[in-house]
């Protein structure tokens, strides 16, 4: 009789919540009231190797849910590279705006996303943890009647370019987890004994990449221009497990545990109600489209069935597109104008050899080496002791820099400058008015760490100096002086859009001067600009 | 780290004040008031800018070819001293010259200007000696300068017909470097008896910061018909604008104590004139002279 009792209560306890999920879920997306916690942090303390695109992942899913996914912005909160207290704080701050909409009788959903490392039964932030445990405590108990957590992360691993790097126990969020919150979905990138991959070619880690192509109208399998988690989800598994078949990792299974699976879906994104982006009609050729934005970036990859539509709901800009066939691609470009849903016509698109191929690498872009030019305004001056005021006045420079990104080696930059400026000084020896001026033209090789507003960079730099002073008093005749300098650099850049960012960078150089006797000075020059990357 | 650093360069800052320890042609020139183009001027005027160019020639012969040295980069430098050269006379090959600054103190410089016939292996012949002092900063310095053409005839070089009879130049002078400011400049030749018997001749002038001047010449020779040796003196004032006066006195010799006096105008055309040997010459009174500054 306990077994006939136990099946009752929990069929019971199923209707309940199938009931409040239907009421959400089976309505459009913005019945719910959303709430969302997104973290990304491509450092998982000292004992991991940093990941490339775990805060390049959360922001796009930020994007998303903010943009299609009915999350208000205000209710949004992007954590990149932040700790395990900004992700409690940003829970708990959530949990108070959740209660407070419950009050007034609506219904509420929390999306919690992180992407990062996890080891040990933790999410690795930066150097602190938060564990696993905890999170599912505080997302279970979470005021609101839909928690949908979704964690890209995995146990460490050996791999190249996997996430995690030593061996340990083995994270996992169950699939068949003990029902013990209603309404609460987890969704993992890999099962529990495998890792989670990154990918250079696609820039992210497999399973965000398709789980973003996914929400973005690529997982759209009914065609009602609404993409459910059931869909999403799907998407992203096949998706991912076919991408990864081949990998040296091995193959990666996303994870599914929904506390009502089978009874019901809920509604992530509304690519229809937006009506902007690229529109694959019926009689598109079947096939995998990949959409590269003009970073280089593969914004979606949609997996298009015969005899079916696809919106994919992008951002407006101009992206390439390729679909591979077994001889040849088929490439173009296409324009998604603010407000715009463009149809992509067949005809638009054109033959092209593999070597052509936009997206390299098999199946996957190549993130190729790229420009980006930038000008600004800095300024120098060389250390006093024991001579060089005299010899060099402070200086205002106007400065070029040419910089080829990815070239060497990813995230490294090969740079190349031009500066020149002048000033007026007083020679102190002989008391007589001059008139500097200075050219230079110098290459650099940094390291960046690119994250998604602010890219750190530091490295070294090799400049040839070409100075001059011109006399007032026709007494004295011009000097010249040039040098090669070494020297350091460091800055950040921040990006306020994808290819502009304005760039704050300082630099200490060693300046040997040796006209009548070698001198050792130092100048330190502070430079502000705006870059634009193509 | 020097194979490094590759770096080059032609004067340092202490380079600057070796050369500056050195007068240039031109911080030692008159500064001439605008040309006179009328042809009514003023005789002693005339006088004036006569000598005043002679001057400038005097000293562009001799510290132009200091200047053309020094347009090069030191040759060799020590912690007391820099030496430009040897470098070729193209003006007359089988001539080198070199230059030689010496930081005797703090203060105080000296330097010579040698040249020595390459053919042959002759010593050197010092022509310029020089020394400069710090009174008070570079720009408040003081120098003498003493030319020996008497040497370079001696060594046999090749002296052009204006400083072939020439013995000594020496200049004295101060404050040259400051822009605007007093300019005090003693310049005296010593030479063989030219067609007048003149044997010397002394130079002193002042340049005031406004641009008004003074210069003073003596010249010692048979210039009056007679058996007595004249000492002539010239002393000439002047404004900015060019407007001045000048006094011509027989101080010994033949016709001793005459003296003529005359003003001119900006445009150098006497307004007054009194020349006691030639009372027809005479023009106007002393109230159409110019006011002029006071000088040292």
């Amino acid at each position: 009789m306990r077994a006939p009792t136990k099946t009752t209560a929990r069929l019971a306890a199923v209707f309940v919540a199938l009931l409040a999920l239907l009421a959400a879920g089976g309505a459009r997306a913005d019945v719910l009231h959303r709430f969302a916690v997104i973290a990304g942090n491509d450092s998982g303390g000292g004992d991991t190797r940093p990941l490339l695109y775990a805060s390049a992942d959360a922001s796009k899913v930020y994007d998303i849910l903010t943009r299609l996914g009915g999350v208000r912005t205000e209710d949004a909160n992007l954590i990149i590279d932040g700790g395990a207290s900004d992700v409690l704080s940003a829970l708990g701050k959530v949990e108070k705006q959740a209660a407070e909409a419950a009050r007034h009788g609506e219904h509420t959903a929390l999306f919690f996303y992180y992407s990062g490392h996890a080891k040990d039964g933790a999410l690795r932030l930066g150097e602190s943890r938060l564990p696993i445990d905890a999170l599912k405590g505080l997302v279970a108990a979470a005021p609101v009647d839909v928690r949908i957590v979704i964690l890209d992360s995995c146990r460490s691993g050996s791999i190249t370019r996997t996430k995690g790097a030593r061996k340990a126990p083995a994270f996992a969020i169950e699939s068949e987890s003990p029902r013990d919150a209603k309404g609460l979905v987890i969704l993992t990138s890999s099962a529990s004994d495998e890792d989670s991959q990154e990918s250079d070619a696609i820039g992210g880690s497999y399973f965000s990449h398709h789980l973003a192509s996914g929400l973005l109208g690529g997982a759209d399998k009914s065609g009602d221009g609404q993409v459910t988690l059931f869909e999403a989800y799907a998407y992203a598994y096949d998706r991912t497990v076919a991408d990864t078949a081949e990998s040296a990792a091995g193959a990666q299974h996303p994870t599914f545990s929904y506390d009502l699976a089978g009874n019901g879906d809920l509604v992530l994104t509304d690519v229809a109600a937006r009506h902007e982006g690229i529109y694959f009609p019926r009689q598109a050729p079947s096939g995998v489209y990949f959409l590269v934005d003009r970073q280089g970036f593969v914004a979606a990859e949609i997996n298009k069935g015969d005899g079916v539509d696809r919106r994919v709901a992008l951002s407006p800009g101009r992206y390439r597109v390729k679909r591979r066939l077994p001889d040849r691609l088929r490439v173009g470009e296409i324009d998604v104008p603010r407000g715009a849903l463009v149809t992509l016509e067949e005809g638009s698109l054109r033959d092209a050899p593999f070597s052509a191929d936009p997206v390299k690498g098999g199946s996957r872009v190549d993130l190729s080496a790229r420009w980006s030019v930038g000008a600004g305004l800095g300024f120098q001056a060389v250390f006093a002791a024991p001579d060089g005021a005299g010899l060099f006045p402070p200086t205002a420079l106007v400065e070029i820099d040419f910089a080829l990104r990815d070239f060497l080696r990813r995230d490294w930059v090969l740079g190349f400058d031009l500066a020149g400026g002048s000033a007026n000084g007083v020679a102190p020896v002989v008391e007589a008015p001059f008139h500097f001026s200075e050219a230079s033209v110098a290459s650099s090789l940094t390291v960046e760490w690119p994250h998604r507003y602010l890219t750190p960079f530091v490295g070294g730099r090799l400049a040839l100096l070409l100075m001059n002073r011109t006399f007032q008093e026709d007494a004295f005749p011009a000097q010249f002086y040039s040098a090669l300098s070494p020297g350091l650099v460091a800055g950040v850049a921040y990006h306020f859009s994808r290819s502009t960012s304005v760039v704050a960078r300082a630099r200490l150089h060693y300046l040997l001067y040796n006209v009548d006797g070698n001198r050792s000075l130092g100048y330190w020059e502070l430079a502000t600009m705006v870059a634009y990357d193509f | 780290m020097t194979a490094v650093v590759a770096s080059c360069g032609n004067y340092s800052n202490e380079d600057l004040l070796y050369m500056s320890a050195v007068p240039s042609s031109s911080q030692l020139a008159v500064v001439l008031p605008a040309a006179a183009t009328t042809v009514m001027q003023a005789e002693l005027a005339q006088d004036t800018h006569n000598g005043i160019s002679n001057v400038n020639a005097m000293l562009d012969n001799v510290l132009g070819l200091v200047d053309t040295v020094r347009s090069y980069e030191p040759t060799s430098r020590t912690s007391d001293s820099r030496i430009w050269g040897p470098f070729d006379d193209s003006n007359h090959p089988g001539w080198q010259w070199e230059l030689v600054v010496v930081r005797v103190d703090t203060t105080s410089f000296t330097y010579h200007l040698d040249v020595q016939n390459t053919a042959g292996g002759s010593a050197w012949v010092t022509f310029l000696t020089g020394t400069f002092d710090l009174a008070g900063g570079i720009k408040q310095g003081n120098g003498m300068v003493t030319a020996d053409f008497a040497a370079l005839a001696t060594a046999a070089f090749p002296l052009d017909s204006m400083t072939l009879p020439l013995k000594t130049l020496t200049i004295t002078y101060q404050n040259f470097q400051t822009p605007g400011s007093p300019v005090s400049v003693t310049l005296v030749i010593e030479r063989m008896p030219d067609k007048d018997g003149v044997t010397s001749v002394t130079f002193t002038y002042e340049i005031l910061a406004d641009g008004s001047g003074e210069i003073a010449f003596t010249l010692v020779g048979n210039v009056i018909p007679g058996p007595a040796i004249e000492t002539l003196a010239l002393n000439a004032q002047w404004l900015a604008t060019g407007a001045g006066k000048a006094t011509l006195s027989v101080v010994s010799g033949d016709g001793a104590g005459m003296a003529q006096a005359e003003c001119w105008d900006t445009s150098f055309e006497a307004t007054y004139n009194d020349k006691p040997w030639s009372t027809t010459e005479d023009v106007g009174d002393t109230s159409a002279c110019p006011v002029l500054p006071s000088f040292q």
